[in-house]
């Protein structure tokens, strides 16, 4: 449903030097400079699938996303999505994606959510018994029953972005493009959302690329990821894999009475296989090879009386980072 | 270019704008009776110098006023078609906040820039009416019923010259947004409060040829009194036709530019 | 404040093309020279003639690109509606100020256009300044004064916006009213009384109908009876929006996100 093939997208900007003289030289001399921002990108997004898209801030995942959708016109590479061309535009194309931006509105301020919605119907041209019955069921999907008569600028933050996605979808869009759609919501909208969003695939079998930097919402949802780093993508593949080339090495935790020393926190560090990650007053966190686990926990209760001892998996965070890196993960 | 479903979206989205404004009653009210002021505020030169002198340039008070009509009208529809749409291109492009408006399935020159209507401005359509019926009456009536007619649709060319100059003066915001050159069609719109004819030979041609100002207020005042042949229609037709072309043409080019905000 | 100025003066770097193509976008004044040249074509009207309507609007042009009062009103009542003036009230300085240091900055851009094009317009137009460098003095302070008072009455006026949520209308009031009373649609000499006796004494004229009126050697306008009232309004516009300010400020919503 989605295709991409050696992305390019470039963009000129203007370099300025700092201060009032800077400010006041550029004004009759202007310097620019080219950024790459997507750089040779290649990918598929199948029906059904919902693919994550990570990279730290600025590493090109919105502007990738503003190719598939036509927002941007490609540099060089070729980018398809259900057989169009997003540059070109075609309407029957536009009916057929919905994009939801974190924080940048479709609803308009000013009406009850409704109206909002009935204006949709228009736009998309529905029919009016399928779009009732895809709105109500959005509606219920998403909680929006006690609210969706008021005012959009009443609404609360996690309110109105569970609006935005009703509004989104209301067309039954067959690839959704979701930019950090959980940006700034609560707990509990966050795992609205995403029960919506799989729920919504299920139903639909939509392609769905989703951008975010809550975890949270890539475990839960994403069956694969692709990571972006300067443009470039740097992996591919399940969220298991990144976390299998993580290492056999465990995360423990260890709570203790009274701090440790700085001698018995080098002593520690000291030890094969164990690697000290952040010690504070009442806790140690250390990174340790299977075999070195006990070791470890023995050597601190020798010191200090112990008050609890917690062994998880590398937090996947830290395999990322390094794939934002541009390292292996 | 606006077809039947074009049409109807624009008629949704202009009932969806009418129904939020009504939000805003008390903005609405001082609005109309701010536009009042208005309208008697860009009549005193016209009045004042019927006091003071014979006529301007040929132009008496019937004429002064009748053009000031056109002139509001143009004003009004400044205000309640083009700055709620185009006006906002450049913070839209800033924000991102057009990206949502260009995925939308429908032509995108139309919905850019017709679907937001300024819905506090509207009894300002009213106030033009009447003035150009008093100043038409004033001035003793057209010559001839073909200069009424005349006069009408060379004043639904002005508006769609108003609409393209609008477009022309700001599209260029798609790919740079510091390109905002809309403070041109504020500055053609205000010189064409006055007929054209009084402006000097350079000027003229300019506000004649290069922007179409003459074509927007003058001519159809011309018209309407005799002062121009009715065939002057004719010619703002063809002239709208030409210039709707190229901001198709100039549209078309810069959406295939379009960087909106980056992020 | 400086640190401030000087931050506007970058900011707007950045829009260098647009400032200076857009410094003499007020073309109002223009249309106006017109329409009076044109009913001085044959004869000159009250005794004014071509020359001094050209120049009486040409200097109009100049103040009305340099005015602060359309920012002022604007800025000042969009951001008491979208909650940005909260921002604003946490920084060690009046907010009332920001506005009318952004137009400054503006101008700084606008200035060169102006003093160039200007003079350009009037010499074109066949317009001729009356009186020595006194009569420019006179007229700088002036309009200095009656800008300052302008910029405060457009404040007080502005802070209608802390009780109609959008206040776009009557903004759009004030700049209406400093069209007459600044004598932009016609020199006051030639409205009818009695409305030159009265109009020679508010901030609008001092701002711009005053000083237009002497360089162009239009009316009788006293110097010294003119720079001392219009000193007496800045005072007494300053001890106003004191008092305004304050009630207003304890009728603001903090709304926005």
């Amino acid at each position: 449903m989605i295709e991409v093939d050696h992305l390019v997208r470039t963009f000129d900007i203007t370099v300025r030097p700092p201060g009032l003289r800077g400010a006041l030289r550029s004004v009759v001399h202007r310097e620019s400079r080219t950024i790459t921002a997507v750089d040779d990108i290649g990918f598929r997004v199948g029906a059904g699938e919902i693919v994550g898209f990570l990279g730290p801030n600025g590493a090109g995942k919105t502007t990738t996303l503003k190719c598939i959708a036509g927002l941007l016109t490609t540099t060089s590479g070729r980018v398809r999505v259900l057989g169009y061309d997003p540059a070109a535009r075609d309407s029957e194309f536009l009916r057929r994606i919905g994009f939801v931006m974190g924080q940048r509105w479709q609803l308009h301020v000013d009406l009850p959510v409704w109206e909002s919605f009935d204006l949709h119907r228009v736009i998309y041209r529905l029919g009016k018994q399928e779009f009732a019955d895809t709105r109500d069921q959005l509606v219920e999907m998403l909680g929006l029953g006690p609210y969706v008569m008021q005012q959009a600028r009443r609404l609360s933050l996690g309110q109105r972005m569970r609006c935005e996605f009703a509004a989104a979808l209301l067309h039954r869009p067959a690839v959704v493009l979701l930019d950090e759609p959980t940006l700034g919501l609560d707990f509990e909208a966050q795992q609205q959302i995403r029960t919506f969003i799989a729920e919504y695939v299920a139903q639909t079998q939509a392609s769905v690329l989703l951008t975010s930097h809550y975890l949270r919402d890539i475990e839960v949802l994403c069956g694969r990821v692709l990571t972006i780093s300067d443009g470039r993508l740097t992996f591919s593949g399940s969220l298991a894999e990144i976390r299998a080339t993580a290492g056999r090495d465990k995360r423990v935790r260890v709570r203790f009475v009274q701090p440790l020393t700085d001698g018995q926190v080098a002593e520690l560090g000291a030890l094969t296989g164990v690697t000290v990650v952040e010690v504070s007053r009442s806790q140690i966190v250390l990174e340790a090879a299977p075999g070195a686990i006990g070791r470890a926990v023995d050597t601190v209760e020798r010191w200090v009386a112990v008050e609890d001892v917690d062994v998880a998996e590398q937090p996947l965070e830290d395999a990322l980072t390094r794939l934002y890196h541009g390292g292996r993960p | 270019m606006i077809g039947g479903r074009t049409g109807r979206v624009l008629w949704a989205s202009w009932r969806a704008t009418a129904a939020g404004a009504a939000e805003y009653r008390g903005d609405m009210l001082t609005g109309t009776l701010v536009s009042i002021v208005w309208l008697g505020v860009s009549s005193v030169p016209s009045v004042v110098v019927s006091l003071r002198a014979a006529d301007a340039g040929g132009w008496g008070l019937p004429q002064l006023l009748y053009l000031l009509s056109i002139w509001y009208l143009m004003d009004a529809v400044m205000w309640i078609v083009i700055m709620p749409n185009i006006g906002q291109w450049p913070e839209q492009v800033r924000t991102g906040s057009l990206d949502a408006v260009l995925l939308k399935p429908v032509n995108s020159l139309i919905y850019c820039s017709l679907r937001v209507l300024g819905v506090q401005d509207l009894p300002k359509l009213l106030l033009a009416a009447g003035l150009a019926v008093t100043a038409v009456a004033l001035g003793g009536g057209p010559p001839t019923p073909a200069a009424a007619v005349a006069s009408v649709i060379a004043v639904l060319c002005g508006l769609v010259l108003l609409w393209a100059l609008g477009v022309i003066t700001s599209y260029k915001v798609l790919s740079q947004v510091q390109w905002d050159a809309s403070f041109v069609l504020h500055a053609a719109l205000n010189l064409g409060r006055v007929p054209t004819s009084l402006y000097g030979p350079l000027f003229r041609t300019v506000l004649t040829w290069v922007l179409p100002v003459a074509f927007i207020t003058t001519v159809p005042a011309e018209v309407m009194f005799g002062m121009a042949s009715p065939w002057m229609a004719v010619v703002a037709l063809a002239l709208t036709a030409v210039v709707v072309l190229i901001v198709v043409v100039l549209w078309r080019r810069e959406l295939g530019r379009y960087t909106g905000a980056m992020s | 404040m400086f640190g401030l100025f000087r931050v506007e003066l970058q900011a707007r770097s950045t829009y260098r093309a647009q400032i200076v193509l857009g410094a003499l976008g007020w073309v109002v004044p223009l249309a106006f020279m017109a329409l009076w040249r044109g009913a001085a074509a044959d004869n000159p009207v009250d005794g004014i003639d071509q020359a001094q309507f050209t120049t009486y609007f040409g200097v109009l042009l100049a103040l009305s690109n340099l005015s602060l009062t359309g920012n002022v009103v604007f800025a000042m009542s969009s951001r008491i509606h979208n909650g940005q003036l909260s921002v604003m009230l946490m920084r060690p300085m009046p907010p009332t100020v920001v506005p009318v240091l952004e137009s400054a900055a503006t101008n700084v851009f606008r200035l060169p256009v102006v003093i160039v094009a200007v003079p350009l317009i009037v010499i074109l137009g066949g317009g001729v300044v009356r009186g020595g460098v006194s009569v420019w003095v006179t007229a700088v302070v002036v309009a200095v004064l009656g800008a300052v008072a302008v910029a405060y009455v457009a404040t007080i006026v502005a802070t209608v916006a802390f009780w109609l949520t959008k206040a776009d209308g009557v903004m759009g009031l004030v700049v209406g009213l400093e069209w007459v009373l600044g004598g932009m649609v016609a020199p006051v000499v030639l409205l009818p009384q009695p409305l030159p006796t009265v109009l020679v004494h508010q901030p609008f004229w001092f701002a711009q109908g005053a000083p237009a009126q002497m360089l162009a050697g239009i009316g009788d306008v006293s110097a010294f009876g003119t720079i001392a009232e219009a000193a007496v309004w800045v005072v007494g516009l300053h001890l106003l929006l004191r008092v305004v300010w304050r009630r207003a400020l304890r009728r603001y919503e903090a709304v926005g996100t």
